[in-house]
């Protein structure tokens, strides 16, 4: 998927023109800031205020940063763990996915109660909400493997540590980034769901004390700078697997 | 495992399959792949097996290698019998199923790494064969960057890096087309020539299993059994003008009226 100037000319474009249309409306139908703030009232908010909200986007950022690399090692571990041992498999399976199920929304009071007001249950519930997709996906990479690399590895006598190393471990990684990218975008939910829940610091307590305030253009800083926080992992995992895996971009063009 | 018959050196390389059958369980009822095979390949023979889809033939190169036992029967490889999966063996399978992630190269070496020999030594190995099959240039490629030709090229270079004694190969070249299939024939013949392996390959195309072969394997249906073993009396080198001899036409016309009869 090459990204050429055309592509960014004409997404600019589309940019410039939704926000020259909704600055538009706001004016041409006097719609109260508390309702719906225009563009330009928002980037003011966003100017005069930006340690504010700089403050506020490094604590989230924090937390997703954290909850996401705890749930990428818990996640890897995990599913190397149920692939290699069909006894823990049965023990832990049913309770993850349980715990998949349960809506983490739920959940987050009790972790504010067990691990404190502080960063670590944000970093708990960034974690929960995004380790599954890891697990599964993960699972998946290290069990796909061709019938015959198998047979390979048995005629060379490759041992269980090779076989992992050298063909299981490798033949995931596609899997893992992918899911990888998944579990960026749901840690900023888990962080945020977190700081909503209780706290004082971070976007989305930023986002309470708007609402309850009826300060509409500070929710949709906090939302923007939320934005750009998801965007910013997300690219550094995309940054990683074109690290990771030089081979890749092979493999679509011979398709 | 049996101790070594006396005089092992002459059985270097020999495959000798006695009265092998193999029964797959499944959910309905088992299913016999093999019956009573019995044949003997001796050393850097070229030997190819024939017969319908399903007959048992990748259940029997399973076998030879030690990754499959059989339900009864044996197998003796230099006179040892194989009771679990040989190193001393190179694989083929009909896809390449190369290390996406590795380079030409670093395939090559993997049997290499696996078996713990020495890197220094077989990196001259690993650079002959590819010179031989026409890799050089490509090593430092990745597989999808080489078409399905070259990459069984390499896959072959991977199943002979650790010098083995045995080369079995499952319908290398049913996934190509024709003509690179017609010119893979060439290329494996040019290696064979050169690292005389006993070679024991399986086909769909009986032309393809006449124009490589010393003697040709022809089995029958389900269960797999021999139907007959066809001495091709064709000189080497093969060349393209092989197939218009007439003893290669005769030999393709019987193996074919043998299948064909078999299948009615
Ligand atoms: N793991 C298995 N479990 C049950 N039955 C099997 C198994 N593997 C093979 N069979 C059966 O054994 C028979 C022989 O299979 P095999 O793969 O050896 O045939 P083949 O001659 O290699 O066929 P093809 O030419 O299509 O590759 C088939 O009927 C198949 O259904
Ligand atoms: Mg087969």
């Amino acid at each position: 998927m090459g990204i050429s100037k055309t592509d960014i000319g004409t997404t600019t474009i589309s940019i410039i023109a939704t926000l020259a249309v909704w600055e538009l409306l706001t004016r041409i139908f006097h719609i109260p800031g508390f309702i719906l703030p225009a563009p330009s009232a928002i980037f003011i908010e966003a100017v005069t205020r930006y340690p504010l909200y700089l403050y506020h986007s490094w604590i989230t950022f924090y937390e997703m940063v954290v909850g996401f690399l705890l749930a990428a090692a818990v996640g890897v571990f995990l599913a190397v763990v149920i692939v290699y041992s069909r006894i823990i498999r049965n023990m832990i399976y049913p309770q993850i996915v349980v715990l998949q199920i349960v809506p983490k929304v739920a959940i987050a009071p009790l972790l504010l109660i067990w691990a404190g007001y502080g960063l670590t249950s944000k970093v708990l519930l960034a974690l929960l909400v995004s380790f599954f997709p890891i697990v599964v996906n993960m699972v998946t990479g290290l069990v796909a493997i061709e019938e015959e690399l198998l047979d390979l590895c048995r005629i060379l006598h490759s041992g269980r540590w090779q076989e992992f190393s050298k063909v299981r471990l490798p033949n995931a990684l596609p899997y893992l980034f992918s899911s990888l990218k998944v579990a960026s975008t749901l840690s900023v939910i888990g962080a945020v769901i977190g700081e909503f829940v209780g706290g004082n610091e971070g976007l989305g307590h930023l986002i309470i004390i708007a609402n309850t305030e009826l300060r509409t253009s500070m929710s949709f800083v906090s939302l923007f700078s939320l934005s750009i926080l998801g965007f910013l992992l997300y690219g550094l995992v995309i940054l990683a697997e074109r690290v990771c895996m030089p081979w890749e971009r092979w493999q679509s063009a011979s398709g | 495992m049996e101790t070594s018959a006396p005089g092992e050196e002459r059985h270097r390389g020999t495959i000798e399959v006695r009265s092998l059958s193999k029964v797959y369980p499944s959910q309905d009822g088992p299913v016999q792949a093999l019956s009573e095979v019995s044949f003997a390949v001796a050393d850097a023979e070229f030997v190819t097996i024939v017969g319908h889809s399903g007959c048992g033939k990748s259940t029997l190169l399973r076998i030879i290698a030690g990754l499959l036992l059989p339900s009864s029967g044996s197998v003796t490889v230099r006179g040892r019998g194989v009771s679990g999966p040989l190193s001393d063996v190179g694989m083929v399978f009909q896809r390449p199923v190369l290390l996406k992630w590795r380079t030409i190269f670093d395939n090559v070496m993997l049997p290499i790494e696996m078996l713990h020999l020495p890197r220094q030594e077989n990196r001259e190995r690993a650079l002959d064969l590819l010179k031989l099959a026409g890799l050089v240039d490509f090593r430092h490629h990745y597989p999808a960057q080489l078409s399905g030709g070259m990459q069984q090229r390499a896959a072959i270079c991977r199943a002979l890096i650790h010098d083995p004694s045995l080369l079995l190969m499952d319908e290398p070249f049913g996934a190509l087309d024709l003509m690179t299939r017609e010119e893979m024939n060439f290329e494996l013949l040019r290696i064979w020539s050169q690292r005389r392996k006993t070679t024991l390959l399986v086909t769909h195309s009986i032309s393809e299993a006449v124009f490589l072969a010393d003697r040709v394997i022809v089995m029958t249906p389900r269960p797999g059994m021999i139907a007959d073993i066809i001495d091709v009396k064709l000189p080497r080198p093969r060349m393209p003008e092989t197939k218009l001899d007439p003893r290669f036409t005769e030999c393709v016309r019987m193996i074919g009226r043998k299948i064909g009869l078999l299948y009615i």
